[in-house]
């Protein structure tokens, strides 16, 4: 384990004798980095709070990248026969729109609070495997730069997000957009797979004394449930991306339907992956608004083993309903059957979740802020999405309305809906948790409503124009087949292209406000929220060692039951608040743990994430390059495993007599 | 501290007094809440409803076949369900957000849950869902069925274009089908007659799909799915390709045309009507020796002869990739060309023939592209630039991954003269 | 200038190009030379690395131990690599008796045991503290020996584990399986009960199984596998048999094999018919070709037959899937032939032109088993009618077109149309 510890009763000076090999000074010519400030402190950190930080950042630019993907494409589809992009533009914008959106937004934006907040919330220093950390970040940084560096090699792939067999084969897809897909989609698992396993480790063997996995905060839960998935769905899809690149790049038959392949495989495969991934995708936002909820309401969340367990029988039962993508495929009536009635059994402990919500709500103490709107808004707009996907779990209708754009409005109203919204609720939520400052609330609901309007004029109209029989991924529409009226699917085709710029502009004051109008607002108090969960239990932005003792925890919602005293009697229950955050804060300190060691940055990941892009390019172009990123791994892998344990001045030393704290220090 | 906590205590006592007055008013509100949800489920689906386009083509909510209507009467209860439960789940929403908004009330008693009240609102959409899983199982196995089978047609989907395939057979018409009729872009059927289409696909995956006659069905190849087709009322049903086949996925449309039994009869007798080259020394004729040049390598003209008096045999599957390119011997008894994307048709006579009432339908179609009707701009337009006008992997120098054949129609670069002589051929194809 | 281990990789780096130069010029060997070349490059990198890396000594700056030179130095520790050694040095010698494989395992073991040694000798030098000494030991090489004896390891499992399963037959293979399936489960549940349970115990249930394994795979493996064919195909022998028909026909007079095409013959060829049963291919949304008790040929499409067909019909250029079944009381194949092919040499003016002497274009199954079944895949790139004046000597007397057929069986024609 990363951190090592002793006891705070040890005196320092018996740990100095008692250590017969000490660090000091030189380690040769690769030493362990140590810049606390400047590029480098970024760039080698191993900081799960940096690191996050970094996921954002990353994520919220590949947002905005997708952003405009999703804007040229309702630019082209605004009037009839549109003439913005070609064919083969528009075939590239759809399929890297999904791609971004998924792989290197929602997931890495997920990854990103993850990191940052599940040690927070359990009492750990740190994860589990901090350098493993930096590699997932470096690998989805490398790995989506090189997906989009296809843009300016030749242009994106174009077999649409699902890359479909035998449509994804060179004879019908000849430019290397695919080959950067199936590759650069690889490059992203291993981050995710990486990462799935450190936070796993982490959550199960370093929860703060006393949190039992009940009384773990639901935000880890629904994370840590994302996890497990990812650990069990990247292989499915890794498989997958294989065959697809040994059929491309090595003359593989596994999709070829001449030598007797039958290319269902792939959708088969491509499902068992894809439908977890839609849980992959809300659960971490379900966890962010389980929290945003309760402390708007000032109420704990209603039904908490309720929404745990129905959290864990989606990722269970997830992974029986893949074949509700293939009703259409020409599967026989009995899977079809099978699969209409499993999927329609999963749709149980999503409503679930939607029930508990509302009944935390219900007898509340309501504070609508922008976190708060956007939790509210996640569960309006994610039930209107819950039950237009009932009506597809009956597969008959489902014949009629898949590759519609009622899948489009159904499937936005899930992802942007019930995980964007989420999201954004969770960057209010704890924007001043990482940055010490509130966003400014105006702004906020600005942008929030903005948002929500957009949203609901975007793909609201997208059930109508999907019922009425306009299938997606189609470059044009023609005036012959979009009736008659004036409510005629040409009007609303224009409808939700304005809903995008709408939504956009809400999306751009979000920007906004946190580049520019942030600069000025006040720095926040520590609790700004009144919140409930542990990572209030410390500074804001939290210090390196994210808390000067190790809390022990009584009760989920620990830090309410620290702030807020029930003094009823009997059935009679009444809070009364008996402490603020900074008397706690104050306590902590005190208190604080002596010689805290946190793990030293490193090179080695960095290095070992750029080495697989190189490789990834010589599977494209000449083999040449997989022999230099194959030297640079086996390089940054022999770096990794001999680089010094260690570097100086990693320990942070107990308070001088005298000082309120020395630990303000390592406040870097 | 202490202050603070007498003025909690005082607005709690406050707002506990004022709850147990509102619960009364809370029952009262129950019942006609539920009658709101009735009300605001049908107001919300009227105002989809009234929100739709009128006569979209493809509308998946106007079924003109048994199929389609059997889908439609399972969907319809199914969104009906989904409106009134979205519009209870808001209406509570809604509610609880206007009524526990803080208005300084006192911090609420730290419930952690009901356990009772959970199970059973975790009971009561699982027996919903159970509701609508018994019929849609039934339904399933209903649409799967392939016993009362009338007609049987082949459908071969290829990049971008629908080929149909009518095998010799005693059923569609009295008397049976003597011969295969080979067509592409538009399937004729008899109404009434439940046809079962057996497709499969040459390249990538392709869907069919006519809304109005019944859901999509995914055609890959190398499999052969099956999708039954029935139409109750003659006209022209459009469809179009729904699982994404490449670079012109929006191009790859298909219309179903159903007549009457015996306007299927002489459609028949009309397709399987041997050759006739057109009169000596006029311009059809030079056209009949352009197109013998220029086009019959991959475009099948059935009793086309070379000089030698071979039949000419056109072989596609030299030319282009998926191997097959449309046969043209009856191109003008079809409305439109290209993958069902440009109408044959003038303006006025393509609405005539899409307006035409059910009774009309049958005749009006099987007058087939007349000379007065005849929209000369598009397929000059596409015999001048095919790839232009659609998009194809056409271009002769990007031919490497598939051995040099073509994906769709190339550029020809026909001479305005040619195009002329090959329009005049042409329009005599019916 | 060079720290201990850069000595001694840069003295390796050098006695390993010496010998590429050696070899190279006095053996001509390529593959030798190459190979030599190969660890001369890794050497030097390894070089390079390590003397970037200061011998990635972090106890360098430890001077305390370092003081106490030679004068002070530890007996020598005890070690197991001279043992090693001297074992390689052995199995180099049965090799060198027996198969050649074992010189391999035996210079493999030679050159890890020599490498270890070394290591551990120069990391004896470099202290008078015995700990740090295995500390600088283990620093340099663990990085290597984890991965490696991991590798090793799991690598003598799985190939162990695949001995087992390839001597075992189909049906036990199944077995084989599901039974380790549940020893690992159950065991890991066990396991996975007791949290309190020492590593020790855990440890050597683990190599208590992995010994098991090992063995089992060297008994199965000295056994041999169950016999599995070399992959061999109806389409090999009609390719043998059009291409060089002299060599087939004197290996038909040898009787090799039945002299005649395979797709034309009732008999059973070598390899090809033997491994019938094993290639089922199982598939939905295909056509099925029956061969009857009675020895018809019928077909059944998916979904319903159309009432009165004469034949098959299929789209032109689309690959077909076809499960042929063999309800007769013989083996039997299904074989399909496709006429004569054109002779395109002029595209444009040959066309309609055939040539009747070119060989037959066949496709076929091999020999099933009755009520065995087979898929068989096929494309038909032209159209039936092309061949309407060319007759079919496998179709019923007088027939032209395509058709299924079924050889010994003179009744089971089908024929097969494509418009």
């Amino acid at each position: 384990m990363a951190i090592i510890e002793r006891p705070a009763t040890e005196s320092p000076a018996s740990a100095e004798t008692d250590d017969m090999v000490t660090a000091t000074s030189s380690y040769g010519y690769l030493r362990r980095p140590v810049e606390t400030t400047g590029w480098r402190s970024w760039a080698f950190t191993v900081d799960h709070k940096k690191i996050g930080i970094m996921y954002g950042v990353v994520a919220m630019f590949f947002f905005v990248v997708g952003g405009i993907e999703a804007g040229l494409i309702r630019l082209q589809l605004a009037g009839p026969e549109g003439t913005i992009l070609s064919a083969d533009k528009y075939n590239q914008m759809f399929t890297m729109h999904a791609t971004t959106m998924v792989f290197l937004f929602v997931m890495p934006m997920a990854a990103a609070f993850a990191n940052y907040f599940i040690p927070l919330q359990i009492g750990a220093r740190d994860v589990a495997f901090p350098r493993l950390n930096a590699l997932s970040l470096w690998l989805f940084v490398a790995g989506g730069l090189f997906l989009n560096s296809s843009w300016i090699l030749g242009g994106g792939a174009d077999g649409g997000w699902f890359m479909y067999a035998p449509n994804s084969d060179t004879p019908f897809s000849p430019s290397n957009g695919v080959d950067f897909w199936a590759l650069g989609l690889q490059i992203t698992g291993i981050a995710s797979l990486v990462g799935a396993i450190n936070l796993i480790v982490t959550v199960l063997n370093m929860r703060a004394p006393g949190m039992s996995l009940m009384k773990m905060p639901i935000f880890t839960w629904m994370a840590m449930i994302t996890q497990f998935l990812l650990l069990f769905a990247m292989p499915v899809i890794t498989v997958a991306l294989f065959l697809l690149m040994f059929q491309r790049s090595f003359g593989a038959t596994f999709f070829s339907v001449e030598e007797g392949a039958d290319p269902l495989l792939w959708q088969h495969l491509f499902w068992i992956f894809g439908h977890p991934e839609v849980y992959i995708i809300v659960l971490p936002a379900f966890g962010i608004v389980s929290e945003v909820l309760p402390v708007f309401s000032k109420k704990p969340l209603f039904g908490y083993p309720f929404v745990v367990f129905s959290g864990a029988a989606i990722g269970f039962v997830g992974w029986g309903v893949w074949a509700h993508h293939m009703f259409a495929s020409g599967l026989g009536p009995v899977s079809v059957a099978v699969f209409s009635v499993a999927t329609m059994a999963i749709a149980v402990p999503t409503g679930v979740k939607i029930i508990n919500w509302t009944l935390t709500m219900w007898g509340g103490k309501l504070q609508f802020t922008t976190a708060m709107l956007f939790a509210v808004g996640l569960i309006v707009q994610f039930t209107i999405g819950g039950l237009s996907g009932v009506t597809h779990a009956v597969a008959p209708s489902d014949t009629q309305q898949t590759d519609t754009y009622y899948i489009v409005a159904h499937f936005h109203y899930v992802i942007f809906g019930g995980g964007v919204l989420g999201l954004f609720s969770g960057i209010y939520y704890w924007w001043p948790k990482v940055f010490g400052k509130k966003l400014n609330e105006s702004w906020g609901k600005w942008n929030f409503w903005l948002m929500i309007i957009g949203m609901n004029l975007t793909f609201g109209p997208m059930h109508i124009i999907g019922l009425q029989g306009q299938p997606r991924r189609m470059y044009v529409w023609t005036e012959a087949r979009a009736g008659e009226g004036f409510f005629n699917l040409g009007m609303w085709n224009l409808v939700a292209t304005i809903g995008t710029f709408v939504l956009g502009i809400g999306i751009l004051l979000f920007f906004v406000n946190a580049l520019v109008i942030h600069r000025s607002q006040p720095v926040a108090p520590l609790d700004p929220w009144d919140a409930r969960s542990l990572e209030w239990l410390t500074t804001s932005p939290p210090k390196a060692h994210n808390f000067d003792r190790t809390p022990t925890v009584h009760a989920l919602d620990e830090v309410f039951y620290r702030k807020y005293e029930d003094v009823g009697k009997g059935d009679e229950h009444d809070y009364v608040q008996r402490a603020s955050l900074e008397d706690l804060m104050l306590e902590e300190e005190r208190h604080a743990d002596a010689h805290i060691h946190l793990p030293a940055p490193s090179y080695w990941p960095m290095v070992l994430a750029v080495s697989l892009p190189i490789m990834a390019y010589g599977v494209i172009y000449t083999s040449w390059l997989i022999a230099l990123g194959g030297a640079i791994a086996i390089a940054a892998m022999f770096g990794w495993a001999l680089e010094p344990a260690d570097a100086e001045d990693s320990d942070f030393d107990p308070p001088a007599p005298g000082e309120q704290t020395s630990k303000e220090l390592a406040n870097v | 501290m202490s202050a603070r906590t007498d003025v909690a205590n005082h607005e709690g006592t406050r707002e506990r007094a004022a709850r147990a007055t509102t619960s009364l008013k809370t029952v009262t509100t129950r019942t006609q809440g539920a009658r709101l949800a009735k009300v605001g489920g049908v107001v919300v689906l009227t105002g989809l409803i009234a929100g739709c386009a009128k006569n979209a083509p493809q509308d998946t909510f106007q079924p003109r076949g048994t199929n389609a209507e059997r889908i439609n009467d399972l969907a319809l209860p199914v969104f009906y369900i989904a409106g009134v439960v979205g519009v209870i789940v808001l209406g509570v929403i809604a509610w609880t957000v206007m009524r526990y908004r803080d208005r300084g009330q006192p911090i609420p008693v730290q419930t952690h849950g009901k356990p009772a009240l959970e199970i059973a609102l975790t009971i009561l959409p699982a027996l919903i869902l159970i509701g609508v899983a018994i019929p849609t199982v039934g339904t399933v196995m209903a649409l799967n069925d392939t016993d009362d089978t009338e007609c049987v047609v082949n459908v071969t989907g290829q990049q971008w274009w629908w080929e149909f395939d009518y095998p010799v057979q005693d059923g569609c018409m009295p008397g049976g089908i003597t011969e295969p009729i080979v067509t592409s872009g538009q399937m004729a059927i008899p109404v009434d007659t439940n046809v079962l289409i057996r497709g499969t696909s040459r390249d990538v995956i392709h869907s069919f799909w006519i809304p109005r006659l019944n859901g999509k069905r995914d055609m890959v190849p190398g499999r052969v799915h099956n999708l039954r087709m029935q139409a109750n009322e003659p006209g022209l049903y459009a469809g179009q390709c729904a699982e994404f086949c490449g670079l012109s996925h929006a191009n790859m449309r298909m219309e179903v045309a159903a007549l009457t039994q015996d306007g299927f009869n002489r459609w028949a007798a009309n397709q399987l009507e041997a050759y006739e080259s057109p009169v000596e020394g006029t311009v059809a004729a030079d056209g009949e020796s352009a197109f013998v040049t220029n086009c019959s390598s991959c475009h099948q003209v059935n009793g086309l002869e070379a000089a030698d008096g071979n039949p000419i045999i056109s072989r596609p599957d030299v030319g282009v990739y998926p191997g097959a390119a449309p046969n043209l011997t009856n191109l003008m008894t079809r409305t439109d060309f290209a993958g069902a994307s440009w109408s044959l048709l003038r303006e006025e006579c393509r609405k005539e023939v899409w307006e035409a009432e059910p009774d009309q339908f049958t005749d009006r179609y099987l007058e087939g592209v007349t000379d007065d009707c005849f929209n000369e701009v598009d397929l000059r337009e596409w015999l001048r630039n095919a790839p232009a006008k659609k998009p194809m992997y056409a271009d002769p120098t990007k031919l490497a991954e598939t051995g040099g054949l073509y994906r769709g129609m190339p550029y020809l670069a026909l001479s305005e003269d040619q195009i002329d002589l090959l329009l005049a051929y042409l329009l005599e194809r019916k | 200038m060079f720290t201990t281990g850069s000595k001694f990789l840069i003295g390796a780096s050098a006695v390993a190009l010496l010998a590429t130069v050696i070899y190279g010029v006095g053996q001509d060997g390529v593959l030798g030379t190459i190979g030599l070349a190969s660890a001369t490059v890794g050497l030097m990198a390894l070089t390079a690395l390590n003397a970037i890396l200061r011998d990635s000594n972090v106890f360098l700056d430890d001077d305390a131990p370092v003081e106490n030179t030679a004068a002070a130095q530890p007996a020598p520790t005890g070690s197991v690599w001279p043992f090693g050694f001297a074992s390689g040095a052995v199995v180099v010698a049965v090799g060198l008796v027996s198969y050649q494989p074992v010189v391999v395992i035996g210079v493999v073991v030679l050159l890890a045991t020599g490498a270890e040694w070394t290591v551990h000798a120069w990391a004896e030098r470099a202290s008078s503290d015995g700990v740090h000494n295995a500390k600088v030991r283990s620093r340099l090489s663990n990085p290597l020996e984890y991965p490696i004896g991991g590798a090793v390891a799991l690598g003598i499992i799985i190939y162990g584990f695949s001995r087992i399963i390839l001597s075992l037959g189909k049906t036990n293979t199944t077995v084989a399986f599901f039974v380790a399936a549940t020893v690992v489960v159950v065991v890991g549940f066990m396991i996975a009960s007791r949290p309190k349970l020492g590593s020790a115990a855990v440890g050597s249930v683990m190599a208590v199984g992995a010994i098991a394994v090992v063995a089992a795979g060297t008994v199965t493996g000295i056994r041999g596998e169950r016999d599995i064919a070399e992959f061999e195909t109806t389409t090999i022998w009609q390719e043998e048999a059009l291409l060089h028909p002299e060599e087939y026909a004197a290996g038909a007079a040898e009787g090799k094999h039945p002299a005649g095409l395979i797709c034309e013959s009732p008999e059973e060829f070598p390899e090809a018919d033997e491994r019938a049963s094993e290639t089922v291919g199982m598939k939905s949304g295909t056509y099925q070709v029956l061969l009857s008790e009675s020895g018809t040929l019928d077909f059944d499409p998916p979904g319903e037959k159309e009432a009165g067909a004469v034949g098959m019909v299929i789209p032109r250029s689309s690959t077909t899937n076809v499960i042929f079944r063999n309800d007769s009381d013989e083996h039997r194949r299904l074989s399909l032939d496709l006429g004569r092919p054109y002779t395109v040499t002029d595209y444009e003016s040959e066309i309609g032109n055939l040539d009747e002497s070119a060989p037959p274009t066949q496709i076929c199954t091999t020999l099933i088993e009755p009520g065995g079944a087979q898929l068989l895949t096929f494309k038909a790139g032209e159209p039936s009618f092309a061949y309407e004046s060319i007759p079919n000597p496998n179709g019923p007397p007088g027939a032209d077109g395509f058709w299924f057929f079924v050889p010994g069986v003179d009744t089971a024609k089908l024929e097969l149309i494509v418009p």
